[in-house]
């Protein structure tokens, strides 16, 4: 009963277009991924000792920030965004893949979609925690937060919605509304499982109160089914939506490398380029470590390297067709920012990481075989995900630090507050994630055992009735 | 040994007798506490009737808040201000327009004085030994000294009364000697007059007249006596309106880039030593033509012009300009240049017929100007030899600033009894006996006399509120009037009521402190005739040839003066009006002497002369001389000061009696360490933008197409109906074309918007909270550009439509408003805004001052909590404060009642501020003049603050 359970069928030179390795039973599929759960792995809890210890550091930045003023921070006129709105866009980003898998793909029907949704939507959600600490965190007056929101003041006063901020303010809570959501109900299912598997009876109370008296019937399955497609389509339109209000509060302005009207396309595709840099990233140890190479399978790492290249291709483009506009419009401040602020300034270095990391290293992925190598996977995932931090980076701070009258022009270093913020998110990010996997099935059993079935229909020409 | 009541020990004191803690007396105690809260405002006002200032001209702003006339000296000359009071509490100061040497118009101390008036570390008690005294014990103590040498050490005054107080003590005590110190004395000035004239006199020029004018390392548009009044007609003779006003011509050579070298046409960077030659090359040629010059001095002159020569085609094109305007030219020389220059210069200006026109001459209104009493010699001499019973240094602080071959901190040890009258526990408060704290300025009684030698009175505005005496006062001492007489108000009426006579004497008085100023005061001019033969032979005297050697360059301060102001926390976080530099001072450095040197920003350099060596870091400085290196005066205090201790550092190590302004022999050497400076502005390169933030043109172009800023300036199309909202509409107009970029209006408006000080760590890492700046740009090698940048109040404004919540947002006149108690500090306003002049708090800035500095707040102006955004408001308070008052009176707001803190301080009037639907009002007219343009116009935001272009003056002969 523990991961490694050994399951036939699994070669290393497996074909790469297989989404489900062999034909494992409903009992081995459930044994395999509920097992993961009942009995983890011991140093699962060291990991989340580390983990939930960095967290608390981060709850330490972010107490003394509040309480002393963002001055903390490396932030300046007029660099006044630094690193917390670089790392909101990051991490925001890298929840778009986690819908794109679980939401996008399940409209379109992909197969190979089923064994990693869940573990990416997750991923969603607890990037869109980290993200959602930002854009309160750097207020200065992070209390009065809520004043960005539409409620009914007795003062009568509105948000001004001109302004991205407070569209910004809709879109990330309906996300990670919708996410939670839809989320939780694909859980649902699987819940129950754990609830009716597990010896302890604390744990068939937690999971049987989770899993809100799932029995399994023809009716709820029914049910259940028409709410999961509601919410994937619900879901689907905000993978596009929200990244391209988030890019709003950049476009929206007349700074010089803000002002531009490529920005959301570009931000969306760049928010896939690293959210699918993300899930691979979390994958390849995961799937290693819980000897889960029959469910997610070398199919999966290819296409999500597919999905890289594609849209760092499109990321790539849109950095050219920046450039090129800038240099075309004659405008004299977008051709310092694009042609010399940007490649020779102060802060060069951001650039030139970020040509390396988005453009260069993913150009290893044109071939089936790097594509298929979960260590090189790994290692340009990590890469990718720098890049991206890089590129919100350089676009926010390039932009700010040299804009119209140069007698204001100023670079920005970040404080050792900046930097515990930022390592303390990616510790809270890693603590939420393991915790997951600690205790939530994050292979979805139900859908894995359906879409064996579909499968196993297909190949057999006909329907196909129990194993 | 300290001398002011130490806190740690003061704070034991307390301890013992403080009693138990009970809750009934806790709540006795909290219950009064806030009872009398309330009457704390009430308690401090003088105790002597003060008149307010109530014939206000029209151009002063009236309002709630009372104004009051005083005058404030520096080195002996006063310059008048109304000081603004609320409730008992001076908070901003403005210049007094009837006083001659202000016209209405502030500079930088003017503004800051005030805040050194609440300054936390003023010394609070008479101490002696250290000890806590009485001031009846020290007044008792000194009553009977009239058998002593009594040595007298002052700095330079021309207050009458206090003349009369020397007399009578020099009568009452015969063993009395007075000396006069400051460290930027005009001993040198006087000097030059003596040998050219015979005695000492100042020179009062009227550059209204001038249409040449030669500023020979001399600062007159941002020191000096009489400053104000030659910044404000300098801008008047090239303030053009049209395009066939004539425009004045400004030729600088200099060492270091002064505000005046930044406003030049012409402009030579020369190291100390080729200052003297190049002046002796001017007046070669300019004396060749003149009668009277014996040939000899030609001769002279040419030998000592030798180390000019490669300037000689710079020379000459001056000379002929200011030959060819015989009679409308200046030429006017700095107190750092030797005597011999002074004289040359006294010599030129003769010699082009500008006597009697642009400049006269006048017994300077200085006690005893150019004698030897001014002279730090006598009193050291009498130190050393052990002649000195007894030692009053009175104000200054000359253990600090005196020559350091000197050794003043020493010798004072050797008097057989010392007092120091003094603002703080400082450097001269450490040797002496006796320490009694110093009134300020606006606690005092006194009256001092203007650069022209009008009377001027000054009246307290506050109670002194650490029991400070003034000089006068600790003077009566001496004559036995100490501890029984009235103080200074007593003394200075008595004077005045004996040279005034009783009759009328009341109605006299009360006019004279009202007004501040007594009419019919000056000093008349004197017809003077120049001794050639004494000339000859000084230039004979000058060195002949300079030292190869890195020159050095020491220099009053352009913020904290002579150190006098290097507690002033307002002053030390104003960017340098040149440099840039804000807090610590800098070895200045032109870059190519840096590379010469293999040194860069921020190195620090170790200069070290006889014995002595101050570390001090490098900074590239624009316009410097080759092969110079400037460093300034006053700063690296030491003593108690809660700001200024250690900041900078203190360049009077280096300062000796033989070279205290230039010296070839400091050796130099590279320590390998850093010091992080505070700089404001980091570039100064316009990056090809001219036609985007600063327009200018020369006067030969402009003539030929004087709307030249509007081709490239049309307003963008817009979809946008810009219709006003109401009636009034504010806007402001900015002339860079007399713009010195001196800075007042900085202070100005830190003093008069509560703006927060965030210290040399806040300046480094870019977060200064300064409202309005002025921004520095360099255009080839002679200009430096000065453009003041504050909120444009643009009417399409960027900031407006990102802020989430509204915060800020357009009034119906047309001002970009700021609501802070709405703002979450998103700063997308600051990221948006084009001219960056949005300011963050990023602190708390106002958490941790103490309720002494907090006196100084305007209580019109909201202080701002940490985490809001704020900016330039127009002085929104004086707009409402004055339509407020036009309403009470039923008429309309009329074009001048309202005037910003920046449009007032302003020297040279180059901020005009107004209602721009008026169409009959001066902004409205300035607006609409030829040289107008917005910055960044074609961004669309449609500033309401627009600018005029810059116009030089160049000659044809020298513009290549």
């Amino acid at each position: 009963m523990t991961a490694a359970v050994p399951v036939q069928g699994i070669r290393e030179d497996d074909r790469p277009d297989v989404v489900l390795i062999g034909r494992p039973g409903d009992r081995e599929l459930t044994a395999q991924l509920v097992g993961a759960v009942l009995s983890p792995p011991p140093w699962i809890n060291k990991v989340l000792l580390v983990t939930g210890f960095v967290t608390l550091i981060l709850f330490a930045a972010v107490t003394y920030t509040v309480l002393t003023g963002i001055g903390v921070w490396g932030n300046n006129i007029p660099v006044a965004w630094a690193f917390a709105i670089t790392n909101f866009v990051w991490w925001i980003g890298i929840g778009h893949a986690g819908t794109f898998i679980s939401a996008f793909l399940l409209l379109l029907e992909q197969k190979w979609r089923t064994s990693i949704n869940r573990f990416a939507e997750a991923m969603t959600l607890f990037a869109v925690v980290q993200a959602g600490l930002f854009p309160v965190l750097h207020l200065g007056r992070p209390w009065f937060f809520y004043w960005l929101i539409p409620y009914p003041s007795t003062m009568d006063v509105w948000p001004q919605f001109r302004s991205s901020l407070p569209w910004d303010v809709v879109a990330v809570s309906t996300y990670f509304t919708v996410s939670l959501l839809f989320w939780y109900l694909g859980c649902i299912p699987d819940l129950a499982t754990v609830r009716d598997m597990a010896p302890e009876k604390w744990r068939r109370r937690v999971y049987g109160f989770f899993a809100l008296g799932w029995r399994g019937t023809a009716r709820t399955w029914s049910r259940y089914r028409i709410a999961y497609g509601i919410l994937g389509g619900l879901a689907t339109p905000l993978v596009i939506s929200v990244h391209s209000i988030v890019s709003m509060d950049f476009a929206i302005a007349q700074l010089p490398g803000w002002h531009s009207i490529i920005f959301p396309p570009y931000f969306v595709a760049g928010a896939l380029f690293s959210g699918f840099a993300m899930v691979l990233t979390l994958l390849i140890p995961i799937r290693r470590l819980y000897r889960l190479e029959n469910v997610i399978t070398t199919a999966h790492l290819d296409l999500m390297a597919k999905m890289i290249l594609l849209t760092g291709s499109i990321v790539a483009y849109s950095y050219t067709v920046e450039i090129f506009l800038a240099w075309y419009s004659g405008d004299v401040f977008e051709r310092w920012m694009h042609l010399h602020s940007r490649i020779q300034g102060p802060l060069a270095a951001t650039f030139w990481i970020v040509v390396f990391c988005n453009v260069l290293t993913p150009q290893v992925l044109w071939f089936k075989r790097w594509r298929t190598s979960p260590r090189l996977l790994f290692v340009v995932t990590i890469f990718v995900q720098l890049g991206m931090w890089m590129e919100r980076f350089m676009l926010i701070v390039t932009s700010e630090a040299q804009d119209f009258l140069p007698s204001s022009w100023r670079t920005y270093r970040p404080s050792a507050i900046d930097m515990t913020i930022l390592f303390g998110t990616m510790g809270f990010f890693l603590f939420l994630f393991f915790l997951l996997i600690k205790y939530v099935p994050f292979i979805p059993i139900a859908e894995l055992k359906e879409t064996r079935f579909k499968i196993e229909e297909e190949t057999r020409g006909g329907p196909v009735m129990g194993p | 040994m300290t001398t002011s009541d130490d806190p740690p020990i003061r704070a034991r004191r307390l301890e013992q007798f403080r009693p138990e803690v009970t809750r009934r007396g806790f709540m006795h105690a909290m219950g009064a506490s806030f009872g009398l809260a309330g009457l704390s405002a009430c308690v401090r006002a003088p105790d002597k009737e003060i008149l307010p200032y109530s014939r206000q001209p029209p151009e002063v702003t009236p309002g709630v808040a009372k104004h009051y006339a005083t005058s404030m000296s520096i080195d002996g000359y006063a310059t008048g201000l109304l000081v603004e009071s609320h409730e008992g509490r001076p908070t901003k100061v403005e210049g007094n327009p009837d006083h001659p040497a202000s016209l209405g118009a502030t500079g930088i101390h003017e503004q800051g004085m005030v805040l050194s008036l609440y300054d936390p570390s003023r010394a609070r008690a008479v101490a002696r030994g250290g000890q806590p005294a009485r001031w009846a014990a020290f007044a008792n103590a000194h009553a009977t000294m009239a058998a002593a040498k009594v040595h007298f050490l002052l700095e330079p005054t021309s207050s009458p009364l206090r003349v009369n107080l020397i007399g009578r003590i020099r009568e009452a005590i015969p063993g009395a000697t007075f000396h006069f110190h400051a460290p930027l004395s005009r001993n040198r000035a006087w000097d030059g007059a003596a040998l050219a004239f015979g005695r000492p006199l100042d020179v009062r020029y009227d550059l209204s007249l001038a249409k040449v004018v030669l500023a020979v390392d001399r600062d007159f548009l941002a020191s000096g006596p009489g400053w104000l009044v030659l910044a404000r007609q300098f801008a008047d003779g090239r303030r053009l309106l049209g395009q066939s006003d004539s425009m004045n011509r400004l030729y600088v050579a200099e060492t270091a880039l002064t505000v005046t070298g930044t406003a030049a046409d012409h402009r030579l960077a020369l190291r100390p030593s080729q200052i003297v030659a190049l002046t002796a090359l001017l007046a070669e040629r300019v004396l060749a033509g003149q009668r009277d010059a014996p040939p000899e001095l030609l001769g002279a002159l040419e030998r000592a012009a030798s180390p000019a020569r490669e300037h000689a085609a710079w020379a000459a094109a001056v000379a002929r300009d200011l030959l060819a305007n015989r009679g409308a030219g200046v030429v006017t020389v700095g107190d750092a240049q030797p005597p011999a220059v002074h004289a040359i210069v006294h010599a030129m200006n003769i010699a082009l017929g500008n006597v009697d026109r642009t400049v006269r001459y006048a017994p300077p209104p200085i006690f005893e100007a150019g004698e030897a009493s001014h002279d730090l010699g006598g009193l050291v001499g009498a130190l050393a030899a052990g002649q000195v019973d007894y030692l009053a240094i009175l104000g200054g602080n000359p253990v600090y600033d005196a020559y350091a071959d000197q050794d003043l901190g020493q010798l004072v040890a050797k008097a057989r009894g010392s007092v120091y009258l003094g603002p703080c526990a400082n450097e001269t408060a450490r040797p002496v006996d006796w320490f009694v704290p110093e009134a300020h300025l606006l606690e005092s009684w006194g009256d001092g006399r203007a650069f022209d030698g009008t009377v001027s009175f000054a009246q307290p505005l506050i109670a002194p509120l650490f029991g400070g005496r003034t000089v006068d006062e600790v003077l009566a001492v001496f004559l036995g009037q100490g501890a029984q007489a009235e103080g200074s108000h007593a003394l200075l009426r008595d004077y005045w009521r004996g040279k005034h006579g009783a009759t009328g004497f009341d109605a006299f008085w009360e006019s004279t402190v009202r007004r501040g100023l007594m009419d019919r005061t000056a000093i008349p001019t004197l017809e003077q005739r120049i001794a050639w033969g004494r000339l000859q032979a000084a230039v004979e005297k000058l060195p002949a040839s300079p030292a190869d050697a890195l020159e050095i360059q020491l220099r009053g301060d352009p913020r904290v003066y002579d150190g006098r102001f290097a507690n002033n926390a307002w002053l030390l976080e104003l960017p340098d009006p040149v440099t840039q530099l804000s807090w610590d001072n800098a070895a200045l450095l032109s870059a190519a002497t840096m590379t010469q040197l293999g040194v860069q920003d921020e190195d620090v350099l170790e200069l070290s002369y006889e014995g002595r060596s101050i570390r001090v870091p490098v900074l590239a400085a624009h316009g410097q001389a080759d092969g110079s290196l400037t460093l300034s005066l006053g700063y690296g205090r030491k003593g108690e000061l809660a700001v200024g201790r250690d900041v900078g550092v203190n360049a009077y190590a280096l300062r000796t009696s033989l070279a205290p302004y230039a010296n070839g022999r400091i050796a130099l050497t590279k320590t390998g360490e850093q010091f992080p400076l505070a700089r404001a502005q980091l570039e100064f390169d316009l990056h090809g933008r001219e036609d985007d933030i600063f327009f200018h043109e020369s006067l030969e172009e402009y003539r030929k197409d004087p709307r030249f800023t509007a081709h490239k300036n049309t307003a963008p199309e817009t979809l946008y109906d810009l219709k006003p909202g109401a009636p009034r509409q504010w806007g402001m107009s900015i002339d860079l074309g007399v713009c010195t970029g001196c800075s007042a209006c900085v202070v100005a408006c830190q003093a008069e918007n509560n703006v927060p000080v965030v210290g040399r760590e806040g300046v480094r890492k870019g977060r200064r909270m300064h409202w309005l700046r002025v921004d520095r740009y360099e255009a080839g090698e002679e200009q430096l550009f000065a453009e003041p940048m504050l909120c444009q109040h643009c009417e399409k404004a960027p900031c407006e439509y990102v802020c989430p919540v509204n915060a800020t947002n357009h009034s119906a006149d047309g001002l970009n408003q700021m609501v802070y108690n709405r703002c979450v500090g998103t700063r997308f306003c600051s990221n948006n805004c084009p001219y960056k002049v949005r300011r963050f708090n990023f602190f708390n800035y106002t958490d941790d001052i103490t309720p002494l500095e907090r006196l100084v707040l305007n209580p019109d102006v909201t202080v701002r909590d940490r985490g809001v955004m704020e900016k330039c408001s127009y002085c929104v308070q004086r707009i409402r404060e004055a339509e407020i008052h036009a309403g009470v009176e039923a008429r309309a707001v009329r074009d001048g009642d309202i005037r910003t803190a920046c449009e007032q301080a302003c020297p040279t009037k180059a901020i005009v501020f107004g209602n721009v639907a008026d169409a009959g009002a001066e902004v409205t007219r300035l607006r609409h003049a030829d040289r107008s343009f917005a910055v960044l116009n074609d961004l669309g935001t449609v500033p309401r603050t627009r600018y005029l272009a810059r116009i030089r003056n160049p000659n044809p002969e020298l513009a290549r």
